[in-house]
């Protein structure tokens, strides 16, 4: 079961948006979410849908892979539609016994569930198309600046990089460790909340122990390799914008002035 | 100047307990000197404890001498400023595979060496082409290390090495986690390392076959070296081995009890082809001699 975990979740195909930069993708997503808050006119709704389907296509992500992620916030979507459709005061449109639907809470509730929607997905297709790796480099540069103001970065991209290495092979050992003390009658599946979090105890010490043992080989490797940080270090495949990254700008821009003057529209 | 100079080197560990107080210190290395020739392939042979672990660590300045010096194409581990320059001289490969390799995707983890010497971008992509092709992983350039076998990874891990273009390589124990097939790859990639590029390689195993490669054996014993020779002559010292709780080749092992009843067998046998070449005549003359043995 715990094999089962998948980190990050690259889609590995090729197409226009895999091959863009990754500080384009953190910039244009950032950017596509912004002007999801932007608008609150139908017309914006309508623009942005355009935009997130044609990028959808652009990505040859199956269209079934950006829906998984989706399930993660069902409840929270749930609970925010009703929110907005029972308690939003109006024109009333029927009545249920003490519950009241209102136009405008109909209306809300649609637009918040838009929202929500296509803020997953907006951001899945960045993670769906840049690899774990990318990603790191990408935040590691675009966020360089911070330097200045004394923010590891290039320590806190390197950590992100070595737990996204770790992250199978510990999940790989948790589950020998769980097959080694089930066989000697640990039992991880029966019993209430508590029980079962008790039962995680004698799972998470040899873990930690196990977990600070690679940690220290590890940083010996790195050594042993001339690790010495950041400094002097150079990249074998330094992060470079391309024509494509500089379209994608100006699309993204263009795409991110039109849903700002929306709101000058009537409706 | 030899590539390695050991001199009086005294290791030891001191383990403490909670409040700071020393609880044990136990010497690694004791008096320790040794030296490798530029271009041979030395073995270690040794039990656990007896130091070899260590002696590693020193080499490309892991870990330093409390005394005496161990010196790498000429620098002093002890000198900071030659650190880098030691470790890109003596690159080091360990034990578990899965603890050494850093990136999630093989090139960039054999880019991870030349990326920290601070080398060009094409000069990284040269090399990194250059050190795959060399321990023949170049087909699983862009896997994820989770992918390959202990054995593919060990390979990575000496390409990750050899893109730093190394006079020596220390490898400690690199197969003591690996199954029979990836252990051979993986000699076979050392041995053509150092016949091919003629890079320098210090081998601590304590597999007793794979020590027959080398150009000579080192036994180390409670911290210090207790022998030195070529693989015929250590492995002629049968009882003497025994006695350090060490093995001998299986070849070796069968021909030292052959001869000991009676039959005229040479010592230092290493191999089983070597073995038969002498057992063959043998039988043959005793089939046409007596008769009744063959």
């Amino acid at each position: 079961m715990l094999r089962d975990i998948t980190i990050g979740q690259y889609y590995p195909v090729s197409s226009p948006l895999h091959r863009l930069d990754p500080r384009t993708k953190l910039a244009g997503t950032m950017l596509y979410l912004l002007s999801l808050f932007m608008t609150d006119r139908l017309t914006g709704y309508l623009i942005a849908t355009v935009f997130l389907f044609t990028v959808i296509r652009l990505s040859r992500v199956p269209f079934r892979f950006m829906v998984k992620g989706l399930k993660a916030i069902i409840l929270l979507l749930a609970l925010s539609v009703s929110f907005n459709m029972f308690l939003t005061p109006g024109r009333e449109l029927f009545r249920l016994g003490f519950i009241s639907i209102t136009y405008e809470g109909l209306f809300t509730a649609a637009f918040m569930a838009i929202r929500l929607v296509y803020l997953v997905l907006g951001s899945s297709i960045m993670t769906l198309t840049t690899t774990p790796n990318a990603l790191t480099d990408g935040l590691e540069k675009s966020l360089g600046f911070m330097k200045r103001f004394g923010v590891p970065v290039h320590e806190i991209a390197m950590m992100m990089s070595i737990a996204l290495r770790f992250i199978p092979i510990l999940v790989e050992e948790t589950d020998k460790i769980m097959k080694a003390q089930t066989a000697r009658g640990a039992d991880f599946e029966s019993g209430g909340l508590i029980k079962k979090a008790r039962a995680m105890v004698p799972l998470l010490v040899p873990l930690f122990i196990s977990a600070f043992r690679r940690a220290l080989d590890l940083s010996m490797a790195m050594e042993a390799r001339c690790y010495h940080g950041g400094e002097g270090r150079t990249k074998m495949k330094p992060l470079r914008y391309g024509k494509n990254d500089r379209i994608a700008y100006v699309i993204v821009i263009i795409y991110f002035i039109v849903m700002g003057s929306t709101n000058l529209l009537p409706f | 100047m030899k590539m390695i100079e050991a001199s009086h080197v005294f290791y030891e560990y001191v383990q403490r307990d909670e409040n700071d107080n020393i609880e044990e210190v136990s010497m690694a290395l004791k008096d320790l000197n040794l030296s490798v020739d530029k271009g041979s392939f030395v073995c270690i042979l040794g039990h656990n404890g007896s130091g070899k672990s260590t002696f590693a660590k020193l080499l490309n300045g892991l870990q330093l001498p409390k005394e005496g010096t161990v010196l790498i194409s000429g620098m002093d581990t002890r000198e900071d400023s030659s650190l880098l320059a030691i470790r890109k001289s003596c690159g080091m490969v360990f034990q578990n595979p899965d603890n050494q390799i850093i990136a999630n995707v093989v090139e960039e983890d054999v880019a991870f060496g030349p990326e920290n010497l601070g080398l060009q971008s094409d000069e990284i992509v040269r090399r990194v082409d250059e050190a795959l092709e060399k321990v023949g992983m170049s087909a699983f350039r862009m896997k994820s290390p989770n992918m390959l076998s202990g054995g593919q990874k060990q390979r990575v891990a000496i390409a990750g090495v050899v893109a730093m273009k190394p006079e020596c390589i220390v490898l400690d124990e690199p197969t003591a986690m690996l199954d029979p097939s990836g252990r051979r790859d993986v000699i076979r990639t050392v041995r053509e390392l150092n016949k091919k590029e003629g890079i320098t390689i210090v081998h601590i195993t304590h597999y007793m076959e794979e020590a027959v490669y080398a150009d000579r054996i080192v036994v180390m014993d409670d911290g210090k070296a207790v022998m030195d020779g070529t693989p015929r002559e250590i492995f002629s010292r049968v009882e003497e081995l025994r006695e350090l709780s060490l093995s001998v080749p299986q070849a070796t092992e069968l021909a030292h009890e052959l001869r000991k009843e009676g039959l005229p067998l040479p010592e230092g046998i290493l191999t089983m082809e070597e073995l038969l070449q002498y057992l063959v005549p043998l039988m043959k003359n005793k089939g046409t001699g007596g008769g009744k043995n063959a």
